[in-house]
């Protein structure tokens, strides 16, 4: 093939080069007050971050219930009175990360542990109200790793 | 000669693939006038970026290594038939939080694949510009642990694309003078599966989709040298998740560019050696690229 078309296939190959858009992923906030939200068993609850994960450490939150009525400044807690589960997802890659960890603390009031994102990229936590059955109702809190 | 360095080109795909379990490999075939051919690569890779479906790159510093060591084999049978497998051996390290930053590893069967091949296109007299062709159809067993069913926090132990996958694909070859191109296409639907999965606490049924890559190669040839590189477009469709989980995915696209210099120690041996990046060509989405050091070492049978 003639120096000429070897030159071509370089300047065809190059302009199909890879254009990174490096963007960091901003650093875990709290969410306050009634960001995850059942509205069928009309409750709130807070999610407040005790030590958010990083890429090579595990972190851990506290879950507190409280009633979608209450507009308090410090609502009071409230048992769901079912089981909860926290789904970590990632959307897009169709695929989840390891159980996390769910002790309960008081009556309305969790920590979650062992929350750990097996790689950077947009995820979900998944809140979730759970029976015998299975999930009765879902909250989701889209979060960046 | 060009021929046995043709065979090592597309032996190539020894990289490391996009995310964890890796892509769907090419096929070991024979593609010049070998009656058997027997392959084993191993390649180190080390997983650089995760790109997100909005093309959003972010940098991996967990130290994400890859190692596959692969046997493939292919032999010809009743002239232009042939079969082949490759059987991949994976290690997979990182960083991982269980131990405060150590580095942990998992190794095990990757996901094996079976291929059958028929040359429609024979090079029994000269043409100026017919190539060679073969066609092929590959089947993907599940036999490595798939992201999708991991338990392990880092997913170390995810090393395969955990299901049964079938494809079809034709590879076309030209020698020009010293120099040598080759073209292979490849479409493959992957198959749904249930399962139950800790990571979306119960059942779920996941679905992925048609996928397919496209390689573009050339070489240059010496006696006993081959310069060759290769770009191959990948491309699978969304995995959708449904069950205890529904979540209908996104599209996963990247490129891997592949450079080689590969020896010809005798009629019988050859080795090569090979850097794969995934970091240099197209538009990723959905996707972890890495780069990859390959060394394979072959040796066929003449027929």
């Amino acid at each position: 093939m003639p120096v000429r078309q070897w030159l071509a296939l370089l300047t065809l190959c190059l302009c199909a080069c890879a254009r990174p858009n490096y963007q960091d992923a901003p650093p875990p906030a709290d969410s306050p007050g009634c960001t995850v939200r059942f509205t069928a068993a009309g409750l709130c609850a807070q999610m407040a971050w005790e030590n958010p994960p990083t890429k090579k450490q595990m972190g851990s939150f506290f879950l507190t219930f409280h009633s979608a009525l209450d507009k308090s400044a410090k609502p009071v807690n409230v048992d769901p009175g079912v089981d909860i589960g926290v789904v970590l997802w990632m959307p897009r890659m169709g695929h989840g990360s390891a159980a996390v960890r769910i002790t309960p603390l008081a009556p309305g009031q969790y920590r979650v542990d062992k929350v750990f994102f097996a790689m950077p990229g947009d995820w979900e936590i998944r809140f979730q109200l759970k029976n015998a059955s299975g999930v009765i109702e879902e909250d989701i809190l889209s979060f960046t790793f | 000669m060009k021929k046995i360095f043709l065979v090592l080109l597309f032996s190539g795909k020894a990289w490391g693939a996009a995310c964890c379990g890796g892509g769907l490999a090419l096929p070991a075939l024979i593609v010049g006038d070998d009656r058997a051919l027997l392959t084993t690569s191993y390649s180190y890779s080390e997983l650089r970026t995760d790109v997100s479906g909005d093309g959003v790159w972010r940098h991996r510093d967990d130290h994400s290594l890859s190692q596959i060591l692969r046997i493939e084999g292919a032999q010809i049978f009743k002239d232009r038939y042939q079969l082949g497998t490759s059987v991949p051996l994976v290690q997979r390290s990182a960083q991982t939080a269980e131990k405060s930053g150590a580095q942990r590893s998992s190794t095990g069967l990757g996901d094996v694949s079976l291929n059958a091949g028929y040359e429609y296109l024979p090079e029994w007299d000269y043409s100026a510009w017919r190539p060679r062709g073969l066609g092929f159809l590959q089947l993907t067993l599940p036999t490595g642990t798939s992201i999708y069913e991991s338990d392990d926090p880092a997913q170390l132990d995810a090393r395969g694309r955990g299901f049964w996958a079938l494809g079809a694909g034709t590879a076309l070859n030209k020698n020009f003078a010293r120099f040598d191109t080759s073209l292979i296409f490849e479409v493959h639907r992957s198959m749904a599966k249930k399962t139950r999965t800790a990571q979306a606490a119960g059942d779920v049924t996941i679905k992925p989709g048609w996928g397919g890559t496209l390689t573009a190669g050339a070489g240059w040839n010496t006696a006993h040298y081959r310069l060759g590189g290769a770009l191959t477009w990948t491309y699978e469709d969304p995995v959708d998740v449904s069950g205890a989980i529904e979540s209908s995915g996104a599209a996963q696209r990247y490129a891997t560019a592949l450079a080689s210099v590969s020896y010809l120690y005798s009629d019988d041996w050859s080795a090569a050696l090979a850097y794969s990046d995934q970091t240099l060509f197209g538009s990723p989405v959905n996707s972890t690229l890495s780069r990859a050091a390959v060394f394979s070492l072959q040796r066929k049978w003449a027929r």
